[in-house]
């Protein structure tokens, strides 16, 4: 998966003839809870790099974007850390998203970081 | 170093580790032609379930990986492109899935030290394959 974000992130662009198949491919590591989190979370990345390398070719997948890879990473954002013992939840000290490497909080500092590269409308189209 | 290296016998791991020397001996003396001539013979066996063959695959694929890693010269990319993208694309079909994973890292590790856009991007109609091997090792990985 390293490979993949590193090829990405040096050249978007090469995905151009099978970005539909790195989309499903990347949402359905993003939803399976059975991967570990730096699995999931690296798949993440890799769109998160499209996403920033290529905005145009990310927009021009808005169909996708909206029913894999919104869908996949609202799975990501409710991956609660402690769902199984609230009190280790409630003694767990309030920590900034961007300082946290669960799911969750990697899923919504990517979420914002995609979404300013989305811009208002097709973040608002593609969530909704 | 190239003569103690046994196929047969030596474990991967061994045989990684030889990899790395020779790789570093080649770097040190800046002549790759031979290896690489030598690289794509181990390579571009037949598939086969015999374990030297498919041992000598896993080793030529760490040892692209390796060398795109050490940054193999531009031009030698260029002027064996060709036979580099017949010989990965043979081998994301090889019949065993260790030499389809050494595939898929030597790949993408080559492709990444590409400098040349227009050549990185003669290798896109394979990323297709390519993305077949990462769900097939993430399916194996799952079970």
């Amino acid at each position: 998966m390293m490979s993949l974000i590193d090829l990405t992130a040096s050249y978007a662009d090469i995905w151009s003839s099978s970005k539909d198949q790195l989309m499903f491919v990347c949402t359905e590591i993003m939803k399976n809870k059975d991967f570990e989190d730096s699995t999931r979370q690296s798949a993440l990345e890799i769109i998160q790099s499209l996403a920033e390398e290529n905005p145009k070719m990310f927009k021009s997948m808005s169909g996708k974007i909206q029913s894999e890879f919104f869908p996949a990473i609202a799975v990501m954002l409710t991956c609660c850390g402690h769902q199984d013992d609230l009190q280790e939840w409630a003694d767990e000290p309030e920590t900034e998203i961007l300082a946290k490497n669960d799911p969750a909080s990697v899923a919504a500092e990517a979420l914002l970081e995609i979404s300013s590269k989305l811009g208002d409308k097709l973040t608002i189209q593609a969530s909704t | 170093m190239e003569s103690s290296i046994n196929m047969k016998d030596d474990p991967m791991p061994l045989l990684r580790r030889k990899a790395e020397i020779v790789c570093k001996i080649h770097k040190k003396e800046g002549a790759y032609g031979e290896l690489i001539t030598k690289l794509q013979g181990l390579a571009s066996q037949p598939s086969s379930a015999d374990e030297v063959v498919v041992k000598s695959k896993e080793f030529a694929m760490y040892m692209f990986e390796l060398l795109a890693e050490y940054h193999l010269p531009q031009d030698l990319i260029v002027q064996n492109q060709e036979s580099f993208m017949a010989l990965f694309s043979q081998s994301m079909e090889d019949t065993n899935p260790r030499v389809r994973v050494a595939t898929l890292k030597a790949l993408t590790s080559f492709i990444t030290s590409l400098e040349d856009e227009d050549n990185v991007m003669k290798y896109g109609t394979m990323m297709a394959n390519l993305l077949n091997i990462v769900i097939e090792v993430l399916k194996n990985d799952e079970e």
